[in-house]
């Protein structure tokens, strides 16, 4: 599920975010699936001196945030989100668009900006009045 | 909120409602198109922005960058 800046953007918010951050089913069988990914797209620790870091399956399995830089750019992988709440809990928040033909889940602008009222984080309180503009205007 | 005006609130200053507007009316790949696009000249500019810097530096230390 696509949460976080990207997913505003999907829904029309007109921010600039650098990096894709999804919250992932974490049962064994999807953590298998995203594992396959993250090696396709060369998906390696950041921030993490010495040598790269392959993605750990333990750490997918958890509820913690697993940051990436890939091939395609950074990607974090997101065990929970604000308030502990994982994929399932986000699962009646979130939304299927439709994007090059593909079914692409994103949790819903209503629920991002929720959150975002929410965080101490300099950089959400800088956007939350764009966001919160976007819903105003946003066709319902 | 939502005149236009430069003397709105702190807030309504930092949104620019044309954007808002122009982002909605694409569909959900052009949204994205549109991010890649600002990424990109975003890494562009610190690219300049580096660039130039390194040819200040080094045109004050009397070497060609």
């Amino acid at each position: 599920m696509l949460v976080g800046g990207l997913a505003a953007v999907v829904q029309g918010a007109p921010i600039t975010t650098f990096d894709v951050d999804i919250v992932h089913h974490r049962t064994a069988e999807n953590v298998h699936r995203l594992m396959m990914f993250l090696a396709a797209v060369g998906a390696r620790y950041r921030n993490r001196p010495g040598q790269p870091l392959p993605p750990n399956r333990n750490a997918l399995m958890g509820p913690s945030h697993s940051l990436f830089v890939t091939n395609l750019g950074p990607l974090d992988a997101l065990g929970a989100i604000e308030g502990g709440a994982d994929y399932h809990q986000l699962l009646p928040l979130s939304m299927i668009i439709t994007v090059a033909g593909r079914s692409l889940r994103v949790l819903s602008l209503e629920t991002i900006v929720a959150f975002k009222r929410l965080s101490t984080d300099a950089k959400d309180r800088l956007r939350l009045p764009v966001l919160e503009e976007v819903l105003r205007r946003k066709p319902k | 909120m939502g005149d236009g005006s430069v003397n709105d609130s702190t807030e309504s200053a930092l949104v620019d409602e044309s954007l808002i507007d122009a982002m909605l009316a694409l569909n959900p790949e052009e949204r994205l198109r549109q991010n890649d696009r600002m990424v990109r000249t975003v890494l562009l500019l610190r690219q300049g922005f580096e660039t130039a810097k390194a040819t200040m530096k080094a045109g004050r230390d009397g070497r060609e960058p």
